[in-house]
C-alpha cells in the first residue's frame, strides 16, 4: 500500500492527470506496473529528450551537420 | 499440401504472428494471415531495407512453399551458432541492449515499434548483435507505452545494472529468470548507489515498485495520449543513456594476467601456436570450438583461417577481453562465450527445448583444448575416462595438450591438497582417449614437458 501511494504520489507531482482504461493489445504481458511506470515518466522523458534536441540544434548551428543527422550518426 | 513434414524450432511457440520450422534440413519462417499488414508494413515503410543495412536484423529470401494456410514465407540468414544472454560477457550484454534500442528508435521514426524486447531475440553474427526475429515489429499507435518496455528492463538493464555495480557474476541470472530478471529482485541487490543515478531510479527501483504496486490490477489505466511520440523516443533515449553509462572493467578474476603468468617461454609459446595451427591446417574443419579459449589467442589461429570460431572460456573477464579485443578490431570469425565446462549450460524453457543445451549445439568439426585437461582432471576431480567422453561428444576432431604432472602448473593445483589422482598420466591418458579417438599425431611442446595431440573420433 505504502508503495502504491509512493508511486501515485510521483504521478500526481509530475502532472499526470488523466488515466483511461485499457486499449493495449500485447501477445507478451507489457505489465500495468511498467505501462504505468511509462506514463509516469512520460512527461520528465519528453522534455528532457526535446531540451536534448534543442541543444543539439543550437550546437549544430556553429557547426556542419543538422541535429538529426548528428543523433543518427552517434550510433553507427 | 505437403509430403515432407516440417519441424517446429522448439521456444518458438510464442507469437501467433508466425513461427520457425526446419523443412528439409532448411530453416524457414512462417508469416500468419493475422500478422500479414505488420510484415507488409515493415517493408514498405523502408524500416526492413534499413535495419538489414544497418546490419541490424537478420536478413530474408521470401520463398514459396507448398504448405497452406500461411501468409508469407521466409528463408532468414543463418546464424552461425546460437547464443544466450547467460553466455556473453558484459559488453556483449551491453551491445545487445543497445542494438536493441537503437532498433526501437529507428522503427518509431518510421512509424512501428518492438513489441517485444526479449534478450533472446539478439544473436551475434559476424561480431555484431543481430535482432533476429523479423515479426516483432507492429504499427506504432502513437500515445500507447512501449508494450516491450517491462521485458527490456528485465532482459538487458537489470542485469547490466547488477553485472555493473554489483558482481559480475550476477549475470548468471538471466539463466534461472528466462523472462529477464525480476526487478524486484535486481532492486533489492543493487547497493544504494544506484538509487542515485537517475536512469536507474527510474527505470529500475520506481519501475519494480510500479509493477508491486499494480500487480493483480486487471485494468491498465492506458490509453492513446498517455505517452507521446517524443516521450517514447525520450524514454529509449534515456535507457539508451542509462545502458551506455554501466561498465565493468575487468581485473582481478583467476585468469586475467594468465599468459604473463605461463608456463610457457615466448619461444615455447611461438612454437606451440605452430603447432596448433598446422594441426587447424590439417584438419581444415568448417567450425571450431576453443574450450577454454581464454582470450582467444589460440581461437585466432582458426579465425584467421576465415573459420567460424567459437572461444568458451568460464572467466568473465577473458570472455570480456576477447570481445572487446575482437570488436575493436572488427574481428568478425569469433564468437567469445562464458561457459562452465563443468556445469555446461543445459537446455531450459518451456518442456526443457526452449534453450538448447551446450552439448545439443555440437558435435562440432574440431575442439582445442589447450592448457584445459588438468583443469578437468585435477581441478573437477573428473577421471580420464569422462574427460574422454565429454570430448567425443563433443566433436569429431581434437587437438589437445596433455599436461603431467611435473608441469609447474599442476604442481601448483597439488601443492594445497592430496594427489589421489594415480592415474592421471601420459600413458593412461592415451589408453584412454585411443577407446574413443584415433590418434593421429603427438607432438611434444619444445620447450614444456607438455605434449600436443591431433585425434579423430571413431565411428560409433
Amino acid at each position: 500500500m505504502v508503495s502504491r501511494l509512493f508511486v501515485l504520489l510521483f504521478v500526481s507531482l509530475l502532472g499526470a492527470v488523466v488515466l483511461f482504461p485499457p486499449s493495449a493489445y500485447a501477445y507478451v504481458d507489457p505489465g500495468t506496473g511498467s505501462f504505468m511506470l511509462q506514463i509516469i515518466v512520460a512527461g520528465i522523458a519528453a522534455a528532457s529528450f526535446s531540451l536534448k534536441l534543442f541543444w543539439g540544434r543550437i550546437k549544430s548551428f556553429f557547426s556542419k551537420g543538422s541535429a538529426a543527422e548528428k543523433i543518427d550518426e552517434q550510433d553507427d | 499440401m505437403s509430403k515432407t513434414t516440417e519441424h517446429p524450432v522448439s521456444g518458438s511457440f510464442r507469437d501467433p504472428s508466425g513461427h520457425l520450422f526446419f523443412r528439409e534440413g532448411l530453416l524457414y519462417r512462417q508469416v500468419n494471415p493475422s500478422y500479414s499488414s505488420n510484415y507488409d508494413l515493415l517493408v514498405s515503410s523502408g524500416l526492413y531495407d534499413q535495419l538489414v543495412g544497418k546490419q541490424l536484423l537478420v536478413a530474408h529470401d521470401e520463398v514459396d512453399l507448398p504448405i497452406e494456410g500461411a501468409y508469407k514465407f521466409l528463408r532468414p540468414e543463418l546464424i552461425p551458432l546460437i547464443s544466450y544472454p547467460y553466455e556473453w560477457s558484459f559488453s556483449q550484454l551491453k551491445d545487445a541492449a543497445l542494438a536493441t534500442l537503437r532498433i526501437q528508435e529507428l522503427a518509431i521514426h518510421k512509424g512501428m515499434a518492438l513489441k517485444d524486447a526479449s534478450a533472446f531475440n539478439i544473436q551475434f553474427n559476424e561480431g555484431r548483435p543481430v535482432f533476429i526475429d523479423t515479426l516483432s515489429f507492429e504499427a506504432y499507435r502513437e500515445g500507447e507505452p512501449w508494450v516491450g518496455y517491462r521485458q527490456f528492463c528485465q532482459h538487458f538493464l537489470a542485469p547490466l545494472a547488477l553485472m555493473s555495480l554489483s558482481d559480475i557474476r550476477l549475470g548468471s541470472l538471466s539463466a534461472k529468470y528466462i523472462d529477464g530478471v525480476p526487478l524486484d529482485l535486481a532492486s533489492q541487490l543493487l547497493p544504494g548507489k544506484s538509487w542515485l543515478k537517475f536512469g536507474l531510479l527510474t527505470h529500475l527501483h520506481l519501475h519494480a515498485r510500479s509493477q508491486k504496486a499494480y500487480e493483480g490490477e486487471t485494468k491498465a489505466p492506458v490509453s492513446k495520449g498517455s505517452v507521446s511520440k517524443t516521450a517514447m523516443l525520450g524514454i529509449v533515449d534515456s535507457l539508451k543513456s542509462i545502458v551506455k553509462g554501466l561498465s565493468w572493467k575487468p581485473a582481478g578474476t583467476t585468469w586475467g594476467d594468465y599468459y604473463s603468468a605461463t608456463n610457457y617461454s615466448d619461444a615455447a609459446f611461438d612454437k606451440k601456436k605452430e603447432l596448433v595451427d598446422s594441426f587447424i591446417g590439417e584438419v581444415s574443419p568448417e567450425a571450431v570450438w576453443d574450450l577454454g579459449a581464454n582470450t582467444g589467442v589460440f581461437s585466432r589461429l582458426a579465425g584467421d583461417r576465415g573459420i567460424p570460431t567459437v572461444a568458451f572460456d568460464i572467466d568473465p573477464a577473458a570472455v570480456e577481453l576477447n570481445y572487446l579485443h575482437c570488436r575493436k578490431n572488427k574481428y568478425t570469425k569469433m564468437l567469445p562465450l562464458l561457459m562452465d565446462l563443468s556445469n555446461p549450460s543445459p537446455a531450459l524453457g518451456w518442456l526443457g527445448e526452449e534453450r538448447h543445451s551446450f552439448f545439443q549445439r555440437g558435435p562440432v568439426d574440431l575442439v582445442l583444448a589447450l592448457a584445459l585437461i588438468h583443469h578437468l582432471a585435477i581441478g573437477n576431480n573428473v577421471p580420464l575416462p569422462g574427460i574422454a567422453e565429454f570430448f567425443s561428444r563433443v566433436c569429431r576432431n581434437l587437438v589437445v595438450e596433455f599436461v603431467p604432472k611435473s608441469d609447474s602448473q599442476v604442481r601448483r593445483m597439488l601443492a594445497v591438497r592430496e594427489d589421489v589422482f594415480p592415474d592421471y598420466r601420459q600413458e593412461q591418458f592415451e589408453a584412454v582417449f585411443e577407446s574413443y579417438f584415433h590418434l593421429v599425431k603427438s607432438v611434444p611442446v619444445a620447450g614444456s614437458e607438455r605434449t600436443l595431440y591431433l585425434m579423430t573420433r571413431k565411428a560409433h
